[in-house]
């Protein structure tokens, strides 16, 4: 049902009221939404650095989000710039940026008109300049992961954030994802479903496509922009995660989200890194494009072993996913809903006290249990299976957006960063030694060093 | 002497389907071919955020899940997808309506409504449990209002052609003028004037239509078996084995299909005008079936160049 035009003037509630009466489905009309709140004075000012495929993730987010005037975009390319102007044109939101190629131009001229925070979306060397400068401008600041390609500019920014008082939050989305927090903080650490956490492994094999020349025609980079940002070639502009100067590969843009939940989960830092890779099928990359780490994590209870894998070659293994293993149970999470998954060892208690509270939900049907019945007597059927559980817990919003409310959250009093420059860093310490230890062929043994400021 | 051409096939899973980029050009464009596929299947992927009733977080799938009074903002793409098949539902007298896809996958078996599974003839007991909702959409701004929970929308009839239509000027910007978009062999897009031949394949005929910037949808029985449901009637029946649409842009097309699956010849005929008006896009609808006693029929709003049978 269409409303005509002349019944335009019916007031947004009267139209609801009759909409809720005649129940028909779907239906158009106008103006029934509330004033959009981008508009209203207490909208935080946001810029977006960096507008290639994740910034623009970032950006479609946003704009699905109350409190937010998106006020600046910066970009080197001119194609990604026309990108975001597109995105917030189809938003109705027209005008509401202005378009920087340069990120200081953008901080000198904006800081003043009221701007509040920055996305860093940018490649990884990139990261710790740009964070550090709009920390110092008195912006606050969300920034991808990795937060950096060094050490050393992690650090930089932690300081930064510690004399400018300004937030820092790090774009681990899992840390603010709700079924992670419920794995972790309620199924593992206080139901213990899993019992004693003996082995870890995860993994995200990604069937990558070869080389090509990544732009379209004509919408090249002038050579001196390019050079100016660090890039002798458009190709190392627009295949920036293939060289060594500005990011670590795969095993560090894949493994930073899903070793930070090893950390997350085991709660101790790890004594020894062992790890082998190499530049098996891409030849035309510097990154390892198959690499096996080895982690060992001293907890309480005793030693842990994790195991993390990223293969740039193959999709094999089912995707992404993060796996516990305990002698009670095995906990298996992933931003893909499908790959959560819970099973319980044959010996452990009876875990039907955790699916009437609501941790778990029951996936399989329990077959009869063979060599149930009387001790006398055998029941014979196919063979068992394990009991699988489920994680009942939805996201329902788009994937980066819980991490994001919770950074403007905190900008606005209502709440504390989920994972803040100093708390990154603590995880990320654990990643950057990977590429030296693939290459010198030699076990890395962690000291406070390698996680403080 | 000139350079050697050729029809480079790229193939992308996505959205439950296959999806194909075809692109004639010379051989020695090949890896700047493949990259411009590339970003075509990245926003494909991108589309499924968005539009898949399954992707926890897309946003239908927090459509589906309002509550009585609940207003959020969605995606331009969500919104231009709803106000399309509005519109086709006005013009096809509510032979297509996205919101009974809840009732679809019930009778299937399939999804969350797997609880009513095997209900069989009882299609109108799923209209009951997963089709009473109402949903306000806002003309202008994109978002929704839910002003009656239980509205279970699902852009199965029209997400894959929608997708081959965002992905045109994709291409275009690469530069590349002659291609031919396919998703799951049921939605096909051609890009440029030298035309792609696209054969509408039946059981008691076959059918060769050119795509010439035009785009063809087809629904049918034949594959999946009847799982056709009429929104109007309720009932789990189609009046035809299958229906293609052709039409400038894939979206419509695909909504047409799967509208005229449930339409009688003379109400797709009266429905056609009324696409043509609404959307300013000419349109014909082939049906493979037994009304009339003839095996096909091809109806079209005007005479149709790029098919021999006309009107």
């Amino acid at each position: 049902m269409q409303i005509p035009p002349e019944a335009a003037n019916v007031t947004r509630r009267d139209f609801l009221r009759k909409g809720a009466l005649t129940g028909a489905g779907l239906m158009l009309a106008p103006s029934i939404l509330r004033a959009h709140e981008s508009r209203s004075a207490d909208a935080l000012n946001v810029a977006v650095i960096g507008c290639g495929v994740q910034g623009g993730i970032l950006l479609d987010t946003m704009l699905k989000m109350p409190g937010l005037r998106i006020q600046a975009i910066c970009d080197i390319w001119e194609t990604a710039q026309e990108k975001a102007k597109e995105k917030l044109s189809k938003a109705g939101r027209e005008g509401e940026a202005r378009y920087y190629t340069d990120f200081e131009e953008l901080l000198d001229r904006e800081k003043d008109r009221g701007l509040d925070v920055a996305i860093i979306a940018s490649p990884d060397f990139w990261h710790a300049p740009q964070t550090v400068a709009c920390l110092k401008a008195g912006v606050h600041v969300y920034c991808e992961k990795m937060m950096s390609n060094t050490v050393e500019g992690a650090r930089s920014m932690v300081r930064a954030m510690r004399d400018t008082g300004k937030l820092l939050q790090i774009g681990h989305q899992r840390r603010s994802n709700p079924r992670y927090q419920h794995a972790i903080n309620q199924l593992i650490k206080s139901a213990r479903v899993p019992g004693r956490i003996t082995a870890v492994r995860a993994q995200w094999n990604h069937s990558s496509s070869a080389g090509g020349p990544h732009w379209p025609r004509g919408t090249e980079i002038p050579a001196d922009t390019l050079k100016r940002y660090g890039y002798p070639s458009m190709r190392h502009f627009r295949a920036w995660r293939a060289y060594r100067d500005y990011s670590g590969g795969a095993v560090s843009d894949l493994g930073a989200h899903q070793m930070d939940i090893f950390n997350w989960v085991l709660g101790v830092r790890p004594t020894t890194l062992t790890a082998l890779g190499g530049i098996d099928y891409f030849k035309d990359r510097e990154h390892y494009d198959n690499v096996i780490a080895v982690y060992e994590y001293p907890t309480p209870e005793g030693m842990v072993r994790a195991l993390y894998q990223v293969i740039s070659s193959t999709s094999a293994g089912g995707g992404g996913f993060e796996m516990f293993m305990g002698d009670e149970g095995t906990i298996i999470i992933s931003e893909t809903p499908r790959l959560t998954k819970a099973y319980r060892e044959a010996r452990a208690p009876s875990w039907d006290q955790w699916v009437t509270q609501g941790y778990l939900s029951q996936r399989a049907v329990k077959p009869a249990m063979a060599g149930g019945g009387a001790d006398e007597r055998v029941d014979i059927r196919e063979t068992m299976a394990l009991d699988e559980f489920g994680i009942p817990v939805v996201l329902d919003r788009p994937i980066y957006q819980p991490h994001l409310e919770n950074f403007f959250d905190a900008i606005r009093g209502k709440a504390t960063l989920n994972f803040d420059g100093a708390r990154a860093l603590e995880s990320e310490g654990i990643i950057f030694p990977i590429n030296a230890a693939v290459a010198e062929q030699k076990a890395h043994r962690f000291t406070p060093a390698d996680f403080e400021a | 002497m000139p350079a050697e051409t050729s029809v480079f096939r790229f193939r992308h899973e996505a959205m439950a389907t296959v999806f194909e980029v075809r692109i004639r050009g010379e051989d020695s464009e090949r890896d700047y071919f493949a990259q411009a596929a590339r970003e075509v299947f990245q926003e494909v992927d991108r589309l499924e955020t968005l539009l898949s009733r399954f992707h926890e977080g897309s946003d239908v799938f927090r459509i589906n899940r309002l509550v009585q009074g609940e207003q959020i903002r969605v995606s331009f793409e969500c919104h231009e997808c709803l106000k399309m098949a509005i519109k086709v539902k006005e013009a096809t007298g509510g032979a297509f309506d996205p919101a009974v896809g809840g009732v679809m996958m019930a009778v299937r078996g399939e999804g969350e409504e797997g609880t009513i599974a095997g209900c069989g003839e009882t299609v109108s007991r799923a209209f009951d449990a997963f089709a009473q909702g109402s949903l306000v959409v806002d003309a202008t701004e994109a978002g929704v209002v839910c002003t009656v929970p239980g509205l279970r929308l699902d852009f199965g009839g029209i997400g894959k052609g929608y997708a081959l239509d965002q992905a045109v000027p994709i291409l275009r910007r690469w530069k590349i003028e002659d291609a031919l978009l396919i998703a799951g062999g049921s939605s096909a897009r051609g890009l440029g004037r030298s035309g792609w031949e696209a054969d509408l394949a039946g059981d008691h005929f076959r059918q060769t239509v050119q795509l010439r910037e035009r785009a063809t949808g087809g629904s049918g029985i034949g594959v999946q078996g009847n799982h056709i449901v009429d929104p109007r009637r309720k009932v789990l029946e189609s009046r035809h084995r299958r229906a293609w649409a052709l039409a400038d842009t894939a979206t419509l097309a695909d909504a047409l299909s799967t509208a005229a699956m449930t339409m009688s010849a003379q109400e797709i005929l009266e429905a056609l005008p009324r696409l043509e008006a609404s959307f300013g896009q000419h349109c014909a609808v082939v049906m493979e079936s037994w009304e009339n006693g003839s095996p096909f029929q091809w109806i079209a709003s005007k005479v149709d160049k790029d098919h021999p049978l006309g009107t």
